[in-house]
């Protein structure tokens, strides 16, 4: 067991840093419309090519390394499906998709996370996966404030590719996994700004990060977070077993529900002005936990 | 970045559970898991002797002082599979923990002879003189006083919340030696045979267990100045390592998850429904032990990398402390009212998840170091 970063891996995310720097963040995001963005083609086309899409089947690679791609890709608030594309869709076999990528499950109908500009549908169908290929624009975009840009899945398209009946097991296991992923990257940036924050912010004299009741609140969050994050590196390093993946959602989705909250108490209004970053990270806890839901009722939850 | 066993700690942790299952004396197996209550000890002693036939007492120390050397993990692994099967060390676990690897840091070449071959063996209970009336989370204000007089110590004071005591054969004490110097300076660490004339205990009862507590009365009691380890007046550097040791010395995220695993056993074997807001709450429990148990580990990989302790310890101890408290609520709703006959499962994990907040320093503290030190927030 080693928890520090190998020097392969250290050097992949000194990589994506340098890429998101320059593609990414929160002033590229609100250029895209902050909490209610489009899609960012240019970010997908420039991890593309760099081949930060295909890490996950990369022999040099690895699910772990795609996990911390995935995890700075989020805390840089990309707006692109990184978890259905650069973990899902290999962790069910599925290669060479060009394009985003949305994920539901054969009874779910309404809102999806980039099925307004999928160019693929993975459909979760009980024990299979059906991969359908969709025209950019098959779904109405839903107006929504709450930080990606969503398509109104109202019936599931035809045709497409049935995969092997072990593969629904499969995706819902990765699927867990990459909204885990996504949520730690996103609360974690979230919880920085906030701690930042309150130790510039001088209220009495003082800093308001000084204060027990603060530091206490940031530090529970910061407790929760972390455990959350390792058990997400951990699930991803062993190829995400279900049970695993489920519990490691779980506990993410533990912290996520707190994170809106207790960082917007902190940030006061401050937190609440467009011009402010926060919004673009806890906007998206909320999506990400509803999403999880519809897992949690297609195969129970992890027991 | 990697988290595999090595097949060395596989085929420990194979070999210790058959140990286990083949030694383990019937009543450490019942319904409830007990954290080595002194009347225990004579078991746990009968047990530690048998893991230190095998050197799995101290695994982690070195070979002269009755260890296999062996990593950090090894010595996780044992923690792990002990406390799942409810402690059978007894309060040992303080000893191999953290009392043994302090001496072992800090204590001069008479104190490691002298001292850690009884440990390693598993014949000896430690306890500690930490707590006072007035020191609690505080613990630098203690007033416990010790002054030199020729070549012994005279100490005067009283400890508090000492566990086990009325059993230990030593005491790991806290004193004040410079009671001129600032608080985090003049304390120094005595290591005090409990027969020393003088060395009062009383027994302080509690919602804890029989014999959990005592207080600790020292009277001009006169110790050898050889029981001094490390430097006089530098006891608090000692100490703060001694600690973060102790915050992960019991992964108590073990237990909690075989008390869960036994409430969902009930739960079956008594036909009971559990409602789906319960189903999910002990799918969190047990997300939340294996968070703790992950934290855990971070904090054994950076001991195993020889890193000087940090901060890290108390985020694991907060996240233990965080899980055992679900675990502790919820298996109320899983017995319902059975919870409430004497020595349930429920009666058990509730009494010892309201102390793992307590032990080891407060959720508080943890929490505060927490803020000041991963978080660099400034000083409350």
């Amino acid at each position: 067991m080693q928890f520090e970063l190998a020097d392969h891996q250290g050097d992949l995310l000194d990589a994506v840093s340098t890429l998101l720097d320059r593609f990414a963040g929160p002033a590229r995001c609100r250029q895209l419309g902050g909490a209610s963005p489009r899609y960012d083609s240019e970010l997908e086309e420039a991890l593309g090519s760099a081949g930060f899409l295909d890490i996950a089947s990369d022999p040099d690679g690895g699910p772990l390394d795609a996990t911390l791609v995935g995890e700075a890709v989020a805390a840089a608030a990309g707006v692109l499906s990184y978890g259905a594309s650069a973990l899902v869709a290999p962790g069910i076999g599925v290669s060479g998709l060009t394009g985003p990528v949305a994920m539901t499950t054969a009874s779910h109908r309404g809102p999806v996370r980039f099925a307004a500009d999928a160019r693929t549908l993975l459909v979760h169908e009980g024990e299979r996966v059906r991969v359908v290929d969709v025209d950019p624009d098959r779904f109405d975009r839903v107006p929504s404030r709450f930080g990606y840009p969503f398509g109104d899945v109202t019936e599931i398209p035809d045709g497409g590719t049935v995969l092997d009946a072990g593969s629904g097991v499969r995706m819902l296991a990765w699927w867990r996994l990459a909204l885990a992923v996504e949520a730690v990257g996103t609360m974690i940036a979230a919880l920085a700004l906030t701690v930042d924050h309150t130790r510039e912010r001088k209220q009495f004299g003082r800093a308001i990060g000084s204060f027990q009741a603060v530091q206490h609140r940031l530090a529970e969050l910061k407790v929760l977070s972390e455990g959350a994050r390792w058990l997400v590196l951990e699930t991803a390093w062993r190829g995400a077993p279900d049970d695993a993946a489920a519990i490691a959602l779980t506990h993410t989705l533990s912290a996520a529900r707190r994170v809106p909250a207790d960082t917007h108490q902190l940030t006061g209004a401050l937190g609440f002005a467009s011009e402010y970053d926060l919004h673009l990270w806890t906007m998206r806890l909320p999506a990400l936990s509803i999403e999880a839901g519809w897992l949690n009722r297609s195969v129970g939850t992890a027991r | 970045m990697e988290f595999g066993w090595s097949e060395e700690d596989t085929a420990f942790r194979k070999e210790l559970r058959a140990f286990i299952e083949a030694e383990l004396d019937e009543r450490w197996t019942g319904p409830v898991r007990h954290l080595g209550s002194p009347e225990n000890v004579a078991n746990a002693k009968d047990f530690n002797r048998k893991l230190a036939e095998r050197g799995w007492l101290t695994p982690h120390w070195p070979v002269e002082y009755g260890g296999h050397a062996a990593t950090p993990w090894q010595h996780i692994i044992l923690g792990e599979e002990l406390w799942s099967v409810g402690e059978p060390r007894g309060p040992q676990y303080m000893n191999v923990n953290w009392i043994g690897p302090s001496i072992l840091a800090h204590g001069s070449d008479e104190q490691r002879r002298e001292l850690l071959p009884p440990i390693a063996r598993g014949e000896v209970v430690w306890c500690q003189g930490f707590s006072e009336p007035d020191a609690g989370s505080d613990l630098a204000s203690l007033r416990t006083s010790a002054r030199l007089d020729g070549d012994e110590y005279v100490v005067s004071g009283q400890k508090s919340w000492t566990s086990y005591a009325s059993v230990a054969d030593y005491c790991y004490l806290l004193v004040r030696t410079d009671q001129a110097a600032p608080r985090h300076k003049g304390i120094s660490v005595l290591l005090v045979p409990t027969d020393t004339e003088g060395f009062v205990i009383s027994e302080v009862p509690s919602m804890v267990g029989e014999h959990a507590f005592h207080d600790l009365f020292f009277d001009e009691m006169r110790v050898p100045a050889s029981t001094l380890l490390g430097p006089e007046n530098e006891g608090w550097a000692v100490v703060r390592g001694a600690l973060s040791y102790e915050r992960v010395g019991a992964p108590r995220y073990a237990r909690a998850l075989v008390v869960l695993a036994d409430a969902l056993r009930w739960v079956h074997d008594h036909g009971v429904e559990l409602s789906e807001p319960v189903h999910e709450r002990v799918d969190q429990a047990r997300a939340a032990c294996e968070a703790a148990r992950m934290l855990a580990y971070r904090v054994i990989d950076q001991r195993a990398s020889n890193l000087p302790p940090s901060a890290t310890s108390n985020l694991a101890r907060a996240a233990m402390v965080h899980a055992e408290r679900l675990v502790g609520n919820l298996v109320f709703e899983m017995l319902g009212a059975d919870a409430l006959r004497h020595g349930s499962l429920a009666d058990e994990s509730f009494r010892k998840s309201l102390a793992a907040g307590i032990a080891a320093g407060s959720y508080e503290m943890q929490l505060n170091l927490v803020a000041s030190q991963l978080l660099g927030l400034p000083k409350v």
